[in-house]
């Protein structure tokens, strides 16, 4: 287990490698000038050049990248152009929403996902059946960006249920502050009993939250039927039900098990999809994440910002499909071995 | 994923735990509707609402800022004097009067009594002068205004006395929107950051970088105008980058103003109870500059005919109220504008006749291929560039568009050594950073050694004798001053280095649940919020 451990752990940082030095070789291979970026649109000449100099864009680019892959392992991101400070912090402050956003839609698609999925198979080409299928290609086709905005305009715009956009009131900040335990808002609102703050940072997540759980939902019930028909017909399930248990049992408790590891996987490549997808749902929401930060930094050509996004949602992916090789390792020690 | 058709055995239909988890779930999502209830309660709880499409503060320094803060800053941080747009004249601010010597070399200020800074501090003269000094110093931003200043003295606590090297309007230079704010100094520069130490009536409750409630303001307890009558408590500047976002926020009564707007999202907003639709002109012009170094526009008749062949009213309809007739290279509202220049119009007959002369045209059968560039992002200049290139398809010239960034994209191409190397047209707006005309004179027109600003890379020295005098003759002759103007922007037509394609329009949705909002071209999406009366 170790030694599998330590394989994989290997593996990760050279991909992780490969990421930062294609994302900087493609950053510098777009023609600009960050410098003219950091130093205002009226600039002269001689205060873009000492920018240059001060930033080292005029040093050659592997320079550059030994540089940089040296700052990231001492945890200096660089500096972002854009917004002066320096890009870890910028990361880090707005990492939390982001992931709150994209657990929150993955909780939504397995709560709704794998019962829808239950539900199809137990009535199998009848009407239930037929409905998931269908809300699963609705849901797995449509552009989120559609259906946020087809969201926002119906629930907040013309009925006026929820908040148009943003991740908390501002009034509501001033006069509850959030004490920051785990960074996830919704979560230190819950353990510190800050209840008003609790309602608004619930209320605000919840439009982007279904929105970005529509992907999840569509493509974990689409899983969970499968699974679940393909393991019917297995002996074992004939055994289960010769043995006179309740269909509502053969499938809830023996079938289902089965599909838990695909599942597992399943989510492991959600998670990595939605953090990705969740970026245009911030935009329509105004969701203060990593995707508003880094539609922003692509526009000035922020490269340490683009970079440090692009190894960011690399190492969240990276980690998310290790644990769960790793937790599918220890459950099945047939992995290990391959 | 495999699917499997083996029949499955009916079973008893029961309430299984898939059909409770789905109950549970569409439960969970009423129960966050209900405790919803959004829309207008937000808007009158005492802050005013204010959403910007970019992020607001890059620089605290008032002595450097020169970008987007602008939109806060006049609300924490005071200058000398206020520019009225409307009036076309000075207003008091933190100086209540002053007066300069007959040769304009000596500007005497008397400043406002009981004034406090947000630090406590009395305003006295020797406060201005510290401040001011060191905004000279530091050199940064918009400095330079303050070129003509030699010395600043103090005769007593509430007169401040300007020494100045050459003739120079320092009560318009005193009323700037970038650099003429007078401030506390801290100990450390750092620590302006996320803090005022201004005069104003608002100041900063918190300020949180990168979220989208990036500032909010609160009043200031000892403001000098007093908290009499009604006024917003505080301020929000909420950063809202998606368009159709912050068009659902006003609609739905979340904000008070949105800063900007395209206008395919403002025109269903018409009409809508609760909201305005404001339309003013602003300071801030757009022009096509023609690289006049480079051939064929290196010839003056091949750009007059390019200016004669734009049809300027087709550009202004598609426009949608986002641009204006220009009446010159100076907007309504400042010094120096006048109706009756004798502009280039639409005339494509000139238009051939002038290209014959110069060897090319519809007969000539050769193709005139010119590369335009402007800077993406902008609905307008996008929707010029295409008609553009229409309009000169009729002559017979072929405009190539390119939309790029500014940063990395139209300005490093525009700055290219080789004249061959440049864009041949470059649509770009300019607009000045104190409410003089010089800017655009100064900037965009006058002899560069280095490219920077002039990207006609324009050159006229009967224009730059003229440009380097006009600031003084400002200071101690407006009169003078105005026909002076006049001239250089008839020596600008004639020669032909920009096309003039229209003055920007403001085009805003305001929340009609205030009174009081000026717009106010001196101070670009500024909103004076003390000024407003909450309903």
């Amino acid at each position: 287990m170790i030694a599998y451990t330590a394989r994989r752990l290997g593996l990760s940082a050279l991909v992780a490698l490969g990421v930062v030095v294609l994302t900087f070789v493609i950053a510098r291979l777009v023609p600009g000038d960050p410098a003219a970026g950091w130093a205002g649109p009226r600039a002269s000449p001689e205060e873009r050049a000492r920018v240059r100099e001060e930033l080292g864009l005029d040093r050659p680019t592997h320079e550059q990248i030994i540089d940089y892959v040296g700052g990231v392992l001492r945890g200096d991101w660089g500096i972002s152009v854009r917004t002066h400070r320096p890009v870890l912090d910028d990361l880090l402050s707005l990492l939390p929403n982001t992931l709150q956003l994209v657990l929150a839609g993955l909780l939504i698609g397995l709560l709704v996902g794998v019962p829808a999925g239950l539900l199809a198979a137990r009535w199998h080409n009848r009407l239930p059946d037929v409905l998931v299928r269908s809300a699963a290609i609705v849901g797995a086709s449509m552009p989120v960006f559609w259906l946020a905005l087809l969201l926002q305009t119906f629930f907040a715009g013309q009925l006026r249920l929820l908040p148009v956009a943003g991740s908390w009131d501002a009034d509501m900040l001033a006069q509850y502050p959030l004490a920051k335990v785990t960074g996830l808002p919704l979560v230190d609102a819950l353990v510190t009993g800050n209840w008003p703050m609790l309602a608004s940072v619930f209320d605000h997540l919840l439009l982007p939250a279904l929105v970005v759980s529509a992907y999840p939902v569509a493509v974990i019930a689409r899983l969970v039927r499968a699974s679940v028909l393909d393991t019917l017909g297995e002996t074992h399930i004939q055994m289960v039900r010769s043995l006179g248990f309740a269909e509502r049992a053969v499938l809830g408790r023996f079938a289902v098990r089965l599909s838990w590891n695909p599942v597992l996987q399943l989510c492991a490549l959600i998670f990595g999809y939605s953090l990705v997808n969740s970026f245009l749902v911030e935009a329509v929401f105004n969701y203060p994440g990593l995707g508003r930060y880094a539609a922003n930094s692509a526009t000035v050509l922020d490269v340490p910002a683009i970079v440090g996004v692009t190894l960011l949602v690399a190492l969240l992916y990276i980690a998310a499909n290790l644990i769960v090789d790793l937790v599918h390792a220890a459950l099945d020690p047939r992995i290990r071995l391959r | 994923m495999t699917t499997n058709d083996r029949p499955l055995k009916p079973g008893p239909l029961r309430r299984t735990g898939a059909v409770a988890a789905i109950a549970t779930s569409l439960a969970l999502v009423a129960s966050g509707c209900a405790s919803g209830g959004y829309g207008a309660a937000g808007a009158d709880s005492g802050t005013f609402t204010y959403l910007t499409n970019t992020e607001l503060v890059t620089e605290w320094d008032p002595a450097a800022s020169y970008s987007n803060e602008l939109a806060a800053f006049p609300n924490m941080y005071e200058t000398l004097t206020r520019y009225n747009a409307e009036q076309q004249e000075v207003e008091p601010l933190l100086a209540t009067e002053w007066e300069s010597s007959s040769d304009g070399r000596t500007w005497t200020f008397t400043l406002r009594e009981g004034v406090t800074f947000h630090t406590g501090k009395a305003l006295t003269s020797e406060a201005v002068k510290a401040a001011i000094e060191r905004t000279i110093e530091e050199g940064a931003g918009a400095a330079y205004l303050w070129g003509p200043v030699s010395s600043i003295e103090t005769p007593d606590e509430q007169t401040v006395t300007f020494k100045l090297s050459r003739p120079a309007p320092l009560d318009l230079i005193s009323s700037a929107s970038y650099a003429a704010y007078i401030y506390d100094i801290p100990a450390s520069a750092d620590d302006f950051t996320g803090a005022s130490f201004g005069t104003g009536p608002y100041t900063v409750e918190s300020w949180e970088a990168g979220s989208e409630n990036e500032l909010t303001l609160t009043r200031y307890e000892e403001y000098w105008g007093g908290w009499e009558g009604d006024h917003y408590e505080n301020v929000l500047y909420r950063v809202v980058p998606q368009a159709s976002t912050a068009a659902q926020l006003m609609t739905s009564g979340e904000a008070h103003y949105a800063r900007q707007l395209p206008t395919n999202l403002l025109e269903p907003m018409r009409g809508e109870d609760g909201l305005e639709i404001t339309s003013g002109t602003s300071w801030q012009n757009l022009f096509g500059m023609m690289n006049t170094e480079k051939a064929p526009l290196d010839d003056e008749r091949v750009r007059q005919a390019v200016a004669h062949a734009v049809n300027y009213d087709e550009l202004i309809d598609a426009s949608e109220g986002a641009l204006t007739d220009a009446d010159g290279v100076i907007p309504e509202g400042l010094l120096g504008h006048s109706s009756d220049l004798n502009l280039r119009l639409y005339d494509p007959d000139r238009a051939e006749e002038l290209l014959t002369e110069a060897g090319y045209g519809p007969d000539s059968g050769e193709i005139l291929q010119l590369d335009l560039t402007y800077t993406e992002g902008n609905e307008t200049t996008a929707t010029v560039a295409t008609l553009m290139q229409s309009q000169l398809a009729a002559v017979n010239i072929e405009l190539n568009i390119e939309a790029l960034p500014w940063d990395s994209g139209v300005w490093p191409r525009g700055q290219e050594e080789n004249p061959e190397d440049r864009q041949d047209i470059l649509l770009t707006y300019w607009w000045p950073d104190n409410p003089e005309p010089i800017s655009w004179f100064q900037s965009v027109f006058r002899t560069e050694e280095e490219i920077n600003m002039n990207l006609s890379y324009y050159s006229n020295p009967d224009l730059d004798e003229m440009i380097d005098e006009v600031g003084a003759v400002t200071a101690v002759d407006p009169d003078e001053a105005q026909s002076m103007y006049e001239e250089m922007q008839s020596v600008v037509i004639a020669d032909a280095p920009v096309l003039l394609l229209g003055d920007v329009m403001y085009q805003r949705a305001i929340s009609s649940s205030f009174e009081g909002f000026v717009e106010n071209p001196a101070y670009p999406n500024v909103v004076f919020v003390y000024d407003l009366q909450p309903a």
